[in-house]
């Protein structure tokens, strides 16, 4: 239909009447709908590591650690893989007695040019071989109680960076990695910027604006929801914040470098090097690839995912130095748990305890650290014993990247490895 | 009031033990009353459904084909939305989300689709029989590796999920179970056809030790001694519970529920029976107090809003919703409630909601005939329509703001009038996105 000068008129009074799309103003206002407080106490910050970003990278289904960082000198390696064990001349050597699996060419440049850590044996006490309860210990690093909170969530909601930004960290894809939850904050989950937009009529343009007010109108009601309506409402006040700085971003993100095609890694990667182009403050992502539970068939399966693995990091790695921001990006690498030593009926391996962990960066101190678990020492469920603690990794990670006081957000004191150079 | 008439009374069943209702069912289900209705629901197989396999027959044509699994996931949705057993579809759904299996792994439609009638056949029968089939089940013994299980080399896959996922829960075996199971369910594997056999030669038949029981157990030995472990009882109707009630149910509501799974030697009909008809279903605690799951959301939509042409890409506004039919993320399955939650997949919840109220053209999927909605009922009012839709959608139940904001909407550019084609076709389309996007529409 044809607006009328009345009618325009009427509409222009709907939009007054109830403010602005002003993302401050929405995170407020999403804040204040919000439930309980905080579930941490107060974290000191460290300002100096303001511009640092970083991208966490999941491998779901536990990726086998032993084929991914091999021990190949160790003779009970050879014997208890008979067909899986990879032949000690074609392990890509990283010290005279561990390598990479051939397929992570890519990472052993890295490795090589310094910018690479590798943790070895990396786990928790009383291991626990369950998918999804080891998931949860490793999202939420508490692995002797349950805890519905994530680590990355609780130091969100202690930082007070959601207040004035929609976007102070992201989950990449279209379920929130529950490594981000907590009561309080809410953490975005994007799978495709382009998509993460309320659409409306494309028959009538000019009614767009008006349905969006109609929209918060609705949802910018206090009220004592029930807990399902307050996420609800919460979520889509904060999805619109976020919203339109997201839609400017995927119109000005260009990049020469080619993302490896066929690579659902590459393509989470990609995302967030758009996110990162567009500066908007995010400062904590998440990504992730499955297909790691290799029961049966471990060797195609795995050797295809840790090609991708290392394709996907390496265009990840040349676009950040395409847009000068090398220095500031830190990727973690983790699996909910490594498998079992000796290799099962079906060419593939059962859930297993301890795995290697990796760390990427310009700025990352580069090498081997800690000490592979012994093959001939093993548990007696037959698997590794961990020398590790993830914590000491979370512990690093939060001191010298995302630049938080470990302490609170971990529940309790970890020794914490040495993530970037002492000089970065 | 919620829940204090037969209307809303039917409504609240057929949104949880079904996928929602059209005008037409809830004026067919009503005069039943509730306990008519459920009845009705609990007792499919006395339920003609013959027209819904007429309806369904044009798009069998692929089924046949193992590489083409969406033709499976649209065929299914499609019986979802249109059967007149709801409950018989909806416990389908809920076996395929407890002993989820993907595609991503089978590869195989024609597979998929024979576990999901084996949960249609079974899944108001008796438990122990439905896990009994599900482990001989071809696209079981693919997905959780049970065919490459053989004596001496175990593969501990199904060994550790039927415990922790399809029975007892976690906590409630021990590594050593894992490994004893794993022996007793060597040799229960697949020919070359991908037909289940049991192959005696890879069979260990030694003596076994399994919660604290010692024997030379088989595996309907040990999915026996899982069954009637008291902790499976409370672990699938504190699940059944979660699923088409509400979170967190009092423990005093479990003993009931699984005394009746006990009672009834596993007789899940009973157990269903008692859950729906139990004071917990129809109370405030229950009314709009679960998420929708994706499937509901679109379902329920195209039911209130009468729309008969679903087009094949049903199965992708699913998927963004993060529900791929048939493809459910892990052995876990979809993990619900709040987890359907967040900002992309809010996004595509209205989004869905946009591409129905823009489909105005009868000859192409999706129409959905808002103009002839209002003019059925004689509805020219914007309160009179804001309220139709909402009683439709949301039951009314939605606060007076939000119902103001929709009457403003369409009061902000002029007159609703039934003979005002461009008028229906802007403002009451536009408030019909708008209802689709209430916080309420998103609860079931």
């Amino acid at each position: 239909m044809a607006f009328n000068r009345r009618s325009l008129l009427t509409r222009g009074a709907l939009l007054v009447a109830s403010g602005f799309l002003a993302p401050s103003f929405i995170t407020r206002t999403a804040m204040a709908l919000g439930g309980p407080t905080s579930v941490v106490g107060p974290v000191t910050l460290d300002p100096s590591k303001k511009n640092q970003i970083l991208v966490v990278l999941q491998l779901s289904g536990g990726n086998d650690g032993i084929n991914t960082l091999i021990p190949f000198t160790d003779p009970n390696y050879a014997l208890l893989r008979p067909t899986l064990g990879v032949a000690p001349a074609d392990v890509l050597h990283l010290t005279d007695s561990v390598g990479l699996n051939p397929n992570l060419t890519k990472l052993k440049d890295l490795y090589d040019q310094g910018k690479m850590a590798v943790v070895q044996g990396v786990g928790y006490p009383n291991p626990n071989r369950s998918h999804f309860r080891s998931m949860d210990i490793w999202h939420s690093a508490s692995p002797d109680t349950f805890e519905r909170s994530g680590w990355l969530g609780r130091y969100v909601a202690a930082c007070q960076c959601a207040q004035d930004n929609a976007l102070p960290a992201i989950s990449v894809g279209d379920q929130l990695n529950t490594m981000f939850w907590t009561d309080t904050t809410l953490v975005p989950a994007v799978a495709s910027i382009g998509a993460f937009s309320f659409l409306t009529d494309t028959k009538y343009k000019n009614d767009r604006a008006f349905q969006m007010q109609t929209l918060q109108n609705i949802y910018n009601q206090a009220g004592n929801w029930s807990s399902s309506e307050s996420l609800i409402r919460r979520g889509t006040l904060q999805a619109l914040a976020g919203s339109d700085e997201l839609q400017k971003v995927a119109a000005t993100y260009q990049t020469p470098v080619k993302y490896p095609a066929n690579n659902g890694l590459a393509g989470q990667l990609k995302t967030v090097a758009q996110v990162i182009a567009g500066n908007l403050g995010t400062r904590l992502f998440s990504v992730s690839m499955g297909g790691f539970d290799t029961h049966t068939n471990q060797k195609v399966n795995q050797d295809k995912l840790l090609g991708q693995l290392g394709d996907a990091i390496d265009a990840f790695m040349q676009d950040l130095a395409n847009m000068k921001m090398q220095d500031d990006v830190t990727i973690m690498t983790f699996s909910e748990f490594g498998r079992r030593v000796k290799q099962n009926g079906g060419n593939g391996t059962d859930h297993g305890t301890a795995e290697p962990m990796f760390i990427i960066g310009n700025k990352v101190q580069g090498g081997m650290y800690g000490t592979y678990p012994s093959l001939s020492d093993l548990d007696n469920n037959g698997d590794l014993k961990f020398n590790a603690d993830f914590r000491s990794v979370y512990a690093g990670i939060l001191r010298d990247v995302v630049g938080a006081d470990p302490a609170p957000i971990l529940g309790g004191t970890f020794d914490p490895i040495a993530v970037l150079r002492a000089a970065a | 009031m919620a829940l204090d008439n037969p209307r809303s009374q039917v409504a609240h069943l057929l949104r949880r033990a079904g996928f929602g209702a059209t005008e037409a069912e809830l004026d067919q289900y009503t005069p039943l009353g509730f306990a008519g209705a459920l009845d009705r629901i609990l007792n499919p197989e006395q339920v003609d459904d013959s027209a819904t396999d007429q309806l369904l027959a044009p798009l069998t044509t692929d089924l046949g084909d193992p590489k083409k699994i969406e033709a499976a996931k649209f065929w299914w949705f499609n019986r979802m939305l249109y059967t007149q057993r709801p409950l018989q579809e909806k416990m389908t759904l809920f076996w395929h989300n407890h002993f989820a299996t993907a595609n991503s792994k089978v590869n195989n439609s024609v597979l998929m689709q024979q576990q999901i009638q084996l949960f249609r056949d079974n899944g108001l029968g008796n438990f122990e029989t439905l896990l009994q089939k599900v482990t001989r089940d071809p696209a079981t013994l693919i997905w959780l590796d049970n065919r490459l299980n053989r004596k001496g080399a175990t593969n501990e896959n199904f060994a550790r999920e039927v415990q922790e996922l399809f029975t007892v829960g976690i906590g409630n075996y021990t590594e050593q179970d894992i490994k004893e199971a794993a022996r007793a369910f060597t040799g229960h594997t697949l020919d070359k056809n991908a037909k289940y056999i049991f192959n005696k030669n890879q069979h260990d038949a030694g003596v076994k030790t399994f919660q604290g029981q010692t024997g030379n157990f088989d595996a309907d030995d040990i999915l026996a001694i899982l069954v009637r472990n008291p902790a499976t009882a409370r672990f699938i109707t504190t699940k059944l519970f979660t699923y088409f009630v509400y979170d967190n149910p009092d423990p005093s509501t479990i003993d009931r529920l699984a005394g009746t799974f006990v009672s009834s030697n596993f007789d899940m009909r009973s157990v269903m029976r008692d859950l729906f008809g139990g004071p917990e279903f129809l109370s405030p605690q229950a009314f709009h107090g679960q998420i929708k799951q994706p499937v509901e959301l679109v379902a329920g939509s195209l039911k209130a809003l009468n729309v008969q042409n679903v087009g094949p890409d049903v199965t992708q506004f699913l998927r963004r919703m993060g529900q791929d039919l048939l493809n459910p993320p892990d052995v876990s399955g979809w993990k619900g409630g709040s987890a359907w939650i967040n900002a992309t997949t809010l996004f595509e919840r209205f989004n869905w909601g946009n591409r129905l109220a823009m489909g105005r053209d009868a000859t192409k999927p999706y129409f959905a005939d808002v103009p002839a909605q209002l003019q059925w009922h004689n509805l020219s009012s914007p309160e009179g329509s804001v309220d139709y839709y909402l009683g439709l959608l949301v039951d009314g139940d939605v606060t007076p703001e939000a119902r103001q904001a929709l009457v403003d909407y369409i009061n902000a550019s002029g007159p609703l009038a039934l003979d005002n084609g461009a008028a229906l076709d802007l403002q009451a389309r536009g408030m019909v996105h708008l209802a689709l996007a209430t916080p309420t529409f998103q609860l079931a």
